[in-house]
This record gives structure tokens, C-alpha cells and sequence, in this order.
């Protein structure tokens, strides 16, 4: 039992703990120790802190609500709601779409509307656009008849004659149903539990900004993350914390004994790579010499050359 | 009922009827307990705050789905918005612990499957009504006990977190927050008690709930 003149200390703590369990972070707090008064006094100050709690951060205007925009009733395309939206009507759903990804991304996924493959003829399938971000490439097609159940098996010829792409996004013309198919979705595959599973099996649907979304999210580096974490950019001279890591990578690398012939002559070709041109690479990196396409060119150059 | 209650029970008695294209207000008046449920969601889960971008999804999705339903088979549209925003915020975090373990995603998400039941709408309608009261009972604390319960309980911020941006010990805006609790706790039952036209002073008819429970 709790003291009156303790309850405060205790019901802060109560609270703190249901706050915690709300946001996943605990077990419902234990209510046990309370008489029945103090039970239906904190009871209730529960469901105050329940209707309360995760309000924050306030929403911004409607006006600049992302959701609203996506909805169509602020924005540019304001007055063509999505579940009213027809391509026909000038303001495609698809397009806006794509613009909202672009606007999302702050540039870093590129839309071409013109990609090599637009001459793609398939029943299933139309050509949109191409979206890019770091080396990642998802083909845009719109699927005139509706999303296929399965995987429609140009899918995978597509992914097979451009290697270059990695992922097709097929959307139903409003835009609100699309799947995003990785050259893994289109293939057979073997799961532990139910054996072998169809092409395209458990490839969930949703609207055409949130599953390109997902996709881009989950493959962009989160700079904005550590942006304010100044000492991680100040470190002075990383050269030999670099070097050693690299070494210890590098090895561990070296020991593994892979039985597929591909494996096994990758790791034979690690054994050109020096911890030396690693830890430079990070050098060059942390110091900002490095990043974006030339980044990306020095991997590449370094790849060739312990290819060849 | 205050004016914004009202309002929002006029729309939804006109979605039930038939929203004729009124998809704005609709969307107005339910956003702010769709992007609580949906935060909670996703924090079920990944038990940390979520980046606004998933929310807005999680908002999106689950808005687009109560659109397809049948207003007339719903039992509270308003409880209806939050529950399905909070099921799409628990598959939005199953997702994204998915995608870091780098687990495919075959086994489908048996939540979002499942309907939400009867009493869950309505428990999350109730905490909506809730939330009307305490709003109103806010504006009668301190500015001090108001600023604690804003940056603790609605936002994220520990109460240690607050005692050093108030330049306080922890014991003191402990207690501060206990104390304004209280006073939200005897303001609502008072609200209450005064809509059933009871004595402030004796227990409401209707107790109130636990909130949410899953």
C-alpha cells in the first residue's frame, strides 16, 4: 500500500511507465500496490495521458499537410481528389505522384519520363517513367487492366534484358494500387516453413508515392541523421583507426571457405584488394574530399581493377 | 458538446449519409487523431519516435482504406480513422524492422488482415471525446504545468530532459506534472459530471475508460 503523502512520487512514476509501455518501450505498468481510490485516481490519469500522448509534432497547415497534397485537396492539384482522379482529366495521378516522390526526395530520385526501355511493349504493362537514386532504378509501367494477382511474367524478362533496372513498379492508372517487384520477387523461392512459393507471392499493394517511397527510404543514406553530430565530422586524422579496421575486414573476408564456384573466386580476387586503398578511400571520405559520382566512380574503378 | 464536437459530429452524420465529395473536411477533422494512432503504431513497434515520412504514409494508406468502406456499416467513423491508422502504423513498423534484419517479406502481416473489432473502434472513439475534454481542461492549468504536460506527456522529452531545459531538478518537475495530472483528472470528471447534470463534486455516471489496450 502507498502513503498519501507519497502517491505523487509513485503516480509520476506510473505515469512515466505507461508513457513507456504506450510507446512500446515497457510492460503495462502494475497497479497492485495502490488502494482502490488511488487505483481509479491514477485509472483515470491514464486515459488522460493515453488521449494526450504522441499529439506531437503539431501538424502543419493543411495547405502544407503531405497527406492533404497526396489526397489532392491542397497543392497543386488541388480539386481532383484521389478517389476521383481519371488520367483523362489533365492532372494524372500517376504524374503527380512521381512529382510528390521527386518533391519528397528533395531531388535525390531523378524522373525521367524518356528512359531507354519506353519502347517496352507488353499487354500487361505501359511504359511511365524512370525513377533514379544512387544507383538504384525502378521502371514506372502502368497497368491498364489492374494489378495482376501473381507476377506477370514479363516482369522478369524485363529485369533480365535491362540489368541495369532494379526494381519494376507496376500501378494501377489512379495511382492508389501499385507493386514494386525486385528480380528476387519474380523468381521461385523457397521458404522455410511452406516450401517452394510462386513469383510474386507476399508482394503487399498500396498507393503508387507510398511503396516507391519505401523502397527509395529504405536504400537512401540518412545523412540528415547524423548531420548535427559535429564531433563524428571532426574526428582529426582516422587514417590508422581506418587502416586497422579495414585489415580486420579484410581478413575475416579472406578466411571464408564459400563451396559456389563465383564465391570462391570472389574471394580469390580479395586477395589483390591492400587495407591501404580502403582506409584511403574512408580517409578521402571523412575529410569531404569524396562523395556523390566520384565516390561512386573510385568504387567502381577499384572493383574493375581487382576484377581484372 | 463545444463547437469543434459539434462540427465534427454534423460531418461525420453527413459521411454516414454520404460524404458527396466532402473528402476535405472529412480529412480535417479526423487528421490529428490519425497521425497520433499512426505514431503509436510504429512506436509499438520500433519503440522509438518514427520519422514523420512514415507517419504521413501510414496516414495516407489508412485514410485511402476508410474511404473504401461502407459509412453506413461503420460504428464510429472517428474510431474507425484511428484504429485503422493505428494497425497500418503496427505493419509500418513490422515493416521497417523487416527491411533492417533484411527478413523478406513473405510471411504476410496477419495484422492488417484482421478486422479491428467493435470495442476497439469504439474505445478510440471514446478517447477522441476524451481528448475534446482535456483540450479545454489545458487552458486552465499554469503555464508552467501546461508547458510540462506539452513537452512530456504529448511530446517525447523525458522529465529529466525537461528539468535541464528549465534549469530544475527532476523531483521538481516531477511533481509539477503529477500536480497538473490531477488538476486535468478533477476538471474532466467535473466536465462530466456537469454534462450528465450531476454535482461536481460526486462521481460522473460514467467512468472513465483505461484507453487503449492491445
Amino acid at each position: 500500500m502507498v502513503d498519501a503523502a507519497d502517491f505523487d512520487d509513485v503516480a509520476s512514476d506510473l505515469v512515466d511507465g505507461y508513457l513507456a509501455f504506450l510507446r512500446g518501450r515497457g510492460p503495462e505498468p502494475d497497479l497492485g500496490q495502490l488502494t482502490a481510490d488511488q487505483r481509479r485516481r491514477i485509472t483515470e490519469q491514464f486515459a488522460i495521458v493515453s488521449a494526450l500522448a504522441d499529439r506531437a509534432p503539431a501538424l502543419p497547415p493543411l495547405e502544407q499537410d503531405p497527406v492533404a497534397i497526396r489526397l489532392g485537396l491542397a497543392g497543386p492539384a488541388a480539386g481532383s481528389p484521389a478517389d476521383g482522379a481519371n488520367p483523362a482529366d489533365g492532372a494524372n495521378p500517376v504524374e503527380a505522384a512521381l512529382r510528390q516522390l521527386e518533391l519528397r526526395f528533395e531531388g535525390q530520385v531523378v524522373l525521367d519520363y524518356a528512359p531507354a526501355w519506353r519502347h517496352w511493349q507488353s499487354p500487361q504493362m505501359s511504359a511511365v517513367a524512370q525513377c533514379s537514386a544512387l544507383g538504384n532504378t525502378v521502371a514506372v509501367f502502368g497497368a491498364p487492366d489492374g494489378l495482376p494477382a501473381g507476377e506477370p511474367s514479363g516482369v522478369a524478362f524485363f529485369l533480365r534484358y535491362y540489368p541495369d533496372v532494379s526494381a519494376v513498379c507496376l500501378t494501377s492508372l489512379d495511382a492508389l494500387d501499385a507493386v514494386l517487384l525486385t528480380a528476387a520477387d519474380v523468381n521461385a523461392s523457397v521458404d522455410p516453413v511452406r516450401g517452394w512459393l510462386e513469383p510474386g507471392v507476399g508482394v503487399p499493394a498500396g498507393p503508387l508515392e507510398v511503396t516507391l517511397g519505401r523502397y527509395f527510404e529504405a536504400r537512401l543514406p540518412h545523412w540528415e541523421r547524423v548531420v548535427g553530430l559535429g564531433e563524428l565530422i571532426d574526428l582529426g586524422d582516422v587514417t590508422a583507426d581506418a587502416t586497422a579496421v579495414a585489415t580486420s575486414t579484410l581478413a575475416q573476408a579472406r578466411r571464408a571457405r564459400p563451396r559456389l564456384a563465383h564465391r570462391r573466386a570472389a574471394v580469390a580476387s580479395l586477395k589483390a584488394l591492400e587495407p591501404a586503398d580502403i582506409a584511403g578511400l574512408v580517409v578521402d571520405v571523412q575529410a569531404g574530399r569524396l562523395s556523390g559520382d566520384a565516390l561512386l566512380s573510385r568504387l567502381s574503378a577499384l572493383s574493375e581493377a581487382l576484377a581484372s | 458538446m463545444d463547437d469543434d464536437g459539434r462540427e465534427l459530429a454534423e460531418l461525420v452524420e453527413r459521411w454516414e449519409t454520404g460524404y458527396g465529395g466532402d473528402v476535405g473536411s472529412l480529412y480535417e477533422s479526423l487528421r490529428e487523431g490519425m497521425h497520433q494512432y499512426a505514431r503509436r503504431g510504429i512506436q509499438r513497434v520500433l519503440a522509438k519516435p518514427p520519422d514523420e515520412h512514415r507517419v504521413s504514409d501510414v496516414v495516407y494508406t489508412a485514410f485511402l482504406e476508410l474511404l473504401r468502406g461502407d459509412p453506413a456499416a461503420m460504428t464510429s467513423p472517428v474510431g474507425l480513422s484511428r484504429t485503422i491508422a493505428y494497425r497500418r502504423g503496427i505493419d509500418e513498423g513490422r515493416r521497417i524492422l523487416r527491411e533492417r534484419q533484411r527478413l523478406s517479406s513473405l510471411d504476410a502481416l496477419d495484422i492488417a488482415t484482421s478486422l479491428p473489432d467493435r470495442r476497439e473502434i469504439l474505445a478510440a472513439a471514446e478517447e477522441e471525446a476524451l481528448h475534446q475534454l482535456v483540450a479545454s481542461c489545458l487552458e486552465a492549468l499554469t503555464t508552467d504545468q501546461r508547458a510540462v504536460v506539452r513537452a512530456t506527456v504529448m511530446g517525447g522529452q523525458t522529465l529529466s530532459d525537461w528539468a535541464l531545459t528549465v534549469g530544475t531538478s527532476h523531483q521538481a518537475v516531477s511533481r509539477q506534472r503529477a500536480r497538473a495530472l490531477e488538476a486535468l483528472r478533477r476538471c474532466v470528471r467535473r466536465q462530466r459530471a456537469t454534462a450528465a447534470g450531476k454535482p461536481a463534486g460526486k462521481p460522473a455516471g460514467k467512468e472513465i475508460s483505461r484507453g487503449r489496450r492491445s
